[in-house]
C-alpha cells in the first residue's frame, strides 16, 4: 500500500513539473539572451520638425476635403444623419488644422535655435512667444471635441483664427529674424578683418618699409561700405519691428505682412550686395600691401 | 621700154563674173596674155590686182601659182567660211589652257614666297606687374586673405528667404 502510494506521488510530482517548468520558462527572461533594446530616438532638429509640419499639413489636408464633401451633402440632404456626419469631418478638421500650426510653430522654434546671428535675448522672446502660441492652440485643440452642436464648431473656428492674427506677424518677425542673423555674421567678420587689417596697416607705417597711403585709402572706403550696408540693416530692423506691434496692438487688423517681409528681404539683399563690394575693397587692401606700387 | 601687155600675167585675183574655163591653166611664159581683159581696157593701165606676178622660180612659188590659177579655172564660189574647225580649234584651246593652268598656277605658286603665318601672340601677363612688397608673403596678411576668401564665398551662397517655412494656406472660414 505504501509503495502504492509513493509511485502515485511520484507520477504527479513528473506530470506537475512536466506542466510547469514550460510556463516558468515562458515568464522569465533568459538572462543569457540580450534584451531588446529600445531604439535610439531620433534627435529632434528643424529638419525633423519640418518634416513633421509638412506629415501634420497632408493630414489637414486629408480632413479638409472631408469636411468639404460632409459640408455639400448637409447643405443638399439637411438631413440628421448629414449634420452628424459634418460635425465630426468638421471636428477632424479644425484638431488638423491646430495641428497644423502648433507643428509649424513647433518647426520655426526649432529654426530660430539653430539660426546664427541673432543673440540669445531675441531667441528667448522669440521662445517664450511661440511656446505661449502653442500652449494656446494644443488648449483649443482639447476644447473642440466638447463642441455640441455646429454653432459651437464655427466658434472655436473664429477664436483660433483669432489668436493666427498673432501668430502670423510672429511667424514673420521669425522669417525675417532669421535672415537679418545671417547679415549680422557677415557683417561682424567683415568688421573683424578690417580690424586685423588696421593693425597691420599700423604696424607696417610704424615700420616704415612700406608705402601705406593706398591702403589707408582703402580702409576708408572698406568702412563706408561697411556704414551703408548697415544703414540698410538698421532699415529692415525698423520694418521688424512692425511685426511686434501689429501683433500686439491691433490683434483683428490684418495688415499686409507679406509686403513688410518682401521689404526687409529687399533691404538684407542691398546690405549683402554693399557687404559684397567691401569684400572687394579688402582684396584690394591687401593687394596694396602685398605689391610694392 | 617694153610692152607692158607682154608682160602682163595672169591677175592674182579673179573677178566674180570671170568665166570659167575648163582648159588647164597656161604655161607660164613670158608673153602670156590676160585672162578675158576686156578689149577696150587692153590700153589702158591696168589696176593693181591685175599686175601680173613675176614668174616663179621657186618650187613653192610655182606650186602656189599652179594652186591658184586652178582654183580660178574652177571658178568657185568665194570661199564659204567654215566655222566647224575654228569652234574646235577654239575648244581645244580653251580645254589646253584650262588642263595647263593647274599646272602653270602650281609653278608660280612655287616661285612665289608664301606668307607664313605670324604667330599670335599669346595673352600673357606683365612679366613686371608683380613686384612683391616685404609683406607679400607675411603670416598675418595670408590669413587675412584666406578669411576674405571664405567671407566671398560665403556672401555668394547666401540665402535670405526661408521658403520652405512660410505660412501655410489653412481655412479659416467655417460655416454652415
Amino acid at each position: 500500500m505504501k509503495s502504492h502510494l509513493s509511485i502515485k506521488l511520484l507520477f504527479s510530482v513528473i506530470i506537475a513539473s512536466l506542466i510547469l517548468v514550460p510556463i516558468a520558462h515562458t515568464q522569465t527572461p533568459n538572462p543569457a539572451l540580450p534584451t531588446p533594446i529600445p531604439s535610439e530616438q531620433e534627435e529632434f532638429t528643424a529638419q525633423v520638425a519640418y518634416k513633421d509640419y509638412v506629415y501634420t499639413f497632408d493630414l489637414y489636408k486629408k480632413a479638409h476635403s472631408d469636411y468639404l464633401l460632409a459640408l455639400s451633402q448637409y447643405k443638399q440632404a439637411q438631413t440628421l444623419a448629414s449634420k452628424t456626419k459634418t460635425q465630426e469631418a468638421t471636428t477632424k478638421m479644425l484638431q488638423a488644422r491646430d495641428d497644423v500650426v502648433i507643428t509649424y510653430l513647433t518647426a520655426l522654434r526649432l529654426r530660430v535655435s539653430e539660426a546664427e546671428g541673432v543673440n540669445n535675448t531675441d531667441k528667448s522672446g522669440l521662445y517664450s512667444r511661440i511656446d505661449s502660441e502653442i500652449a494656446w492652440f494644443q488648449d483649443h485643440r482639447q476644447t473642440i471635441t466638447s463642441a455640441g452642436t455646429l454653432q459651437d464648431l464655427v466658434a472655436d473656428s473664429e477664436s483660433a483664427l483669432e489668436r493666427y492674427s498673432i501668430v502670423e506677424p510672429l511667424a514673420y518677425e521669425i522669417l525675417s529674424t532669421i535672415p537679418l542673423g545671417k547679415v549680422e555674421i557677415i557683417k561682424s567678420k567683415l568688421n573683424s578683418i578690417l580690424a586685423e587689417i588696421k593693425i597691420k596697416t599700423e604696424e607696417i607705417r610704424a615700420k616704415g618699409d612700406h608705402d601705406t597711403t593706398i591702403t589707408e585709402r582703402w580702409i576708408l572706403e572698406t568702412e563706408n561700405k561697411i556704414t551703408r550696408g548697415l544703414d540698410k540693416q538698421i532699415e529692415a530692423q525698423r520694418l521688424l519691428a512692425t511685426f511686434q506691434v501689429s501683433g500686439e496692438s491691433n490683434p483683428r487688423l490684418k495688415p499686409n505682412y507679406n509686403a513688410n517681409y518682401n521689404e526687409i528681404i529687399d533691404f538684407l539683399q542691398q546690405s549683402n550686395q554693399l557687404y559684397k563690394e567691401s569684400s572687394s575693397y579688402l582684396k584690394e587692401i591687401i593687394r596694396s600691401i602685398t605689391v610694392t606700387q | 621700154m617694153p610692152d607692158p601687155e607682154i608682160t602682163k600675167a595672169e591677175p592674182v585675183f579673179s573677178q566674180p563674173d570671170q568665166e570659167v574655163s575648163a582648159s588647164p591653166p597656161p604655161k607660164p611664159s613670158n608673153k602670156v596674155q590676160p585672162v578675158h581683159p576686156p578689149k577696150k581696157e587692153k590700153e589702158k593701165a591696168l589696176p593693181p590686182q591685175f599686175v601680173v606676178a613675176p614668174e616663179p622660180k621657186t618650187p613653192w612659188g610655182k606650186l602656189n601659182r599652179s594652186l591658184i590659177t586652178f582654183r580660178n579655172n574652177l571658178s568657185l564660189p568665194q570661199p564659204i567660211k567654215i566655222w566647224g574647225p575654228r569652234i574646235a580649234v577654239l575648244v581645244i584651246s580653251i580645254t589646253l589652257i584650262i588642263a595647263v593652268l593647274p599646272f602653270i598656277s602650281g609653278l608660280i605658286n612655287n616661285f612665289i614666297p608664301k606668307p607664313t603665318p605670324t604667330p599670335t601672340p599669346a595673352p600673357t601677363q606683365e612679366p613686371s606687374a608683380f613686384r612683391p612688397s616685404p609683406y607679400a608673403y607675411d603670416e598675418v596678411i595670408l590669413a587675412i586673405e584666406k578669411k576674405i576668401a571664405e567671407l566671398e564665398q560665403e556672401l555668394k551662397t547666401i540665402e535670405f528667404r526661408e521658403d520652405a517655412l512660410q505660412l501655410p494656406n489653412l481655412d479659416w472660414s467655417v460655416q454652415f
